[in-house]
Order: structure tokens, then C-alpha cells, then sequence
């Protein structure tokens, strides 16, 4: 049977016991919020050099035969508008060393005569790359029709036409 | 217990009384005594008084709540085409609908990791701009006094941000711009293909979040 004293030093050490293992009172922390989403996105900027009419995913430089005088488009085909805030590259390589210049014209080609009503200016060619101002604004789906136009026929060359465009 | 007494005189000298006769008193005496204690206990139960407030104390909780409201277009309207120096602001009013609020604070997230909210740099930057009256969102003016809330972050890292530090008076409006902005850069595009790590062709939803908490316990009188 425990003595008087042996029972108070366990009701001693029980209370201690429970007075450690207690939890601390639980800091309470009422908050309010509000919130909402809202989509954000970039768009692409990007010209292709086309014989047909590009699309978003049209890709890589045009090969085009140095036989006679040819028209392309240089196309935008990114979800922007192309205008004068933009530089827009042409590099133009032909095999064989042949000559060429991809030229434009200020009014619209006629393609059915190979005639320009307007001015023409060479925006490029293959002796010189060049830096091409945009004539005006172009949303996307939309292009300029440029000639290829060999210096001197060469109908076994073929000429490489690739386009950057810099924001 | 007065009732009962032993008779101690009579003339000649007391006759002692006889055992049984001094344990049948002595068992009445306890009896007696019993009762009394017995009686004494239940009279001393029976006898209570308690008092109580006669008009019922009424108790209420406070509340804490935030409104998030559109000026204009707000948060609703999507930020599409953002091309690098671009800056876009949104309109948007915080109702604190509370008494007991403090530390107004946001926090701006996005749901997809990319570009946008990854790079420091050249990703997406927040800002925040209080106006003491409603701003004119519609020409991203304020006819009061502006005061820059948070200035032009990174949205990678951007975390929470402190708007208003301490107690947010109750019902007060907070009328804010959110600037979102991308850092300018060059990006060249050859024959349709993007460079690599572009920052062109991303999209991102982000959610802003705004809150107040509590203000502290007290110990009050009134």
C-alpha cells in the first residue's frame, strides 16, 4: 500500500505531466479575400516568302527557278500586325552564281503582263541583302506581291529567298 | 433534547439508575443528536439564494469581408497581343465590408509555367496604383490623389504584396490600377520560326487574390 507520500509525488507528477502535454490555446486568424483570373497572351510576328497564299504554320525559305521573271508573296503569317515599327530582312542566294533582285512595286503588279504602273524598287538581291521598309500596315492574312527577277535568264538556277522579321 | 432530563435529586439522595436504563439514554441521546444533525443539514440544503441579470447581455460576432469589384472592364477583360514594351492597366475597387480588418494585401499567380511568369526579366511585371476617388478608367485617369501601392515587380517571385499596412478603415473602397507590362526585347523571326525561348505565342491565366485578416484580440471593458 503507498505511503502518503509516494501517492502525493505521483498526483504531483501526473498534474505536471498534463500540464505539459497541453496543447497551447490555438491562435485564431479570421481573413477575407477576393479574388479573380484574367487570361493574358503574346502574340507572333513572322513574315514567309510564299508562291501560294501562306499560312500560320507556312515555314522555311522559297526556292524558286531563275528561268524567267516569277511573283511571290511575302506573306504575314503571325498574329500581329506587320507595319513600319518592324524590320523586315530579305536575304535572296542563288546557285550557280546567277543574278537576281526580288523586286516591288509601289502600285500593283500586273502578273498577266509582267508590268508594274508604278515605280519599281529592289528590296533585294543577291548580290546585297536588304532591309525592307513595310509599305504601310499589314494585319495578318495579309502580303506583298514582290517579283523575282533574273539579272540574266538561268533556267537550271534557282534562287533562295528567306525573310526575318525583327521586332 | 431539553425535553428529556434525568431526575439527579429527590430527598435522601438520588437512587443510581440502571444499566439498561443508562444505555437506553444514551441511545436516545444519539438519536436525538443524529436527527438533529440530520434535520440541521437538510434545512442548511433547502436554503439557497442566487441572482441573475435581469435584461439578457446580448453577444455578436464581427465579420470580415472583401469585395472585389470590376471599374470598367476590370479583371474581366483579357490581355491579348502583348508585345514587349506594351503596358496595360485594369481597374478594379476593393470594398472592405468589415470593421475589424487590417493588412490589404495581393497576391498574383499564374496557372501555367512559362516565359511570362517564370523570367524575371523579360517575363511579365505587376504594378499597383491607389486613387483616392474612382479612376477614370476609360482615360487611365485619377481626379484625386494617386499613391503607388506596389511598384513595378516581377511577376516570377511576386508572391504577396502589402497594399494597405495595419487597420483598413471599415467600409472603405479601394480604388485601384493594375498595371501588367512587358519588358521591352528583340526577338527576330526567320522564315516562320520562332527562336528559342521566345517569348512570342504564350498565354497564361493569372488570378489575383486579395485579402484582409483580423486585427488582433483584445481585452476591453466596454
Amino acid at each position: 500500500m503507498r505511503s502518503p507520500r509516494s501517492r502525493a509525488a505521483l498526483v504531483a507528477v501526473v498534474v505536471l505531466g498534463l500540464a505539459l502535454g497541453a496543447e497551447p490555446a490555438a491562435v485564431a486568424s479570421v481573413r477575407a479575400t477576393a479574388a479573380k483570373a484574367s487570361a493574358v497572351s503574346t502574340p507572333r510576328w513572322s513574315v514567309v516568302a510564299t508562291t501560294a497564299v501562306a499560312s500560320s504554320s507556312s515555314s522555311g525559305p522559297l526556292t524558286v527557278s531563275l528561268a524567267a521573271d516569277s511573283f511571290v508573296s511575302a506573306s504575314n503569317n503571325g498574329s500581329t500586325p506587320i507595319d513600319g515599327a518592324y524590320t523586315v530582312r530579305f536575304v535572296a542566294t542563288a546557285t550557280g552564281g546567277a543574278a537576281a533582285e526580288v523586286q516591288q512595286c509601289s502600285a500593283t503588279w500586273s502578273e498577266s503582263t509582267n508590268t508594274c504602273p508604278g515605280t519599281i524598287t529592289v528590296v533585294a538581291s543577291t548580290t546585297a541583302a536588304a532591309t525592307w521598309t513595310v509599305p504601310g500596315y499589314f494585319p495578318p492574312g495579309s502580303g506583298v506581291r514582290l517579283r523575282i527577277h533574273p539579272v540574266v535568264s538561268a533556267p537550271q538556277e534557282t534562287l533562295r529567298l528567306s525573310v526575318a522579321v525583327t521586332n | 433534547m431539553a425535553r428529556y432530563s434525568t431526575t439527579l435529586s429527590r430527598a435522601g439522595g438520588p437512587p443510581a439508575p440502571s444499566r439498561r436504563r443508562r444505555r437506553r439514554l444514551l441511545g436516545m441521546m444519539t438519536g436525538f443528536v443524529g436527527a438533529a444533525v440530520i434535520t440541521g443539514g437538510v434545512a442548511a440544503a433547502l436554503l439557497q439564494a442566487t441572482a441573475n441579470n435581469p435584461t439578457p447581455q446580448p453577444v455578436t460576432t464581427s465579420r470580415v469581408s472583401l469585395t472585389l469589384s470590376d471599374n470598367g472592364a476590370g479583371f474581366s477583360q483579357a490581355v491579348s497581343g502583348l508585345l514587349p514594351a506594351d503596358t496595360v492597366q485594369r481597374f478594379v475597387q476593393l470594398t472592405n465590408g468589415s470593421a475589424d480588418a487590417q493588412n490589404l494585401t495581393v497576391a498574383v499567380s499564374a496557372n501555367s509555367a512559362t516565359r511570362l511568369s517564370t523570367d524575371a526579366t523579360y517575363g511579365l511585371q505587376v504594378a499597383v496604383t491607389g486613387c483616392s476617388v474612382a479612376w477614370t478608367a476609360g482615360s487611365n485617369t485619377c481626379s484625386g490623389t494617386t499613391t503607388p501601392l506596389v511598384a513595378s515587380t516581377p511577376l516570377a517571385g511576386f508572391g504577396s504584396r502589402t497594399l494597405v499596412a495595419g487597420a483598413v478603415a471599415a467600409n472603405s473602397v479601394q480604388h485601384l490600377r493594375v498595371t501588367l507590362s512587358l519588358p521591352d526585347q528583340v526577338e527576330t523571326t526567320t522564315n516562320g520560326t520562332l527562336p528559342a525561348n521566345t517569348i512570342q505565342s504564350l498565354s497564361t491565366t493569372l488570378t489575383y487574390t486579395f485579402a484582409v485578416t483580423q486585427r488582433p484580440g483584445v481585452s476591453s471593458t466596454g
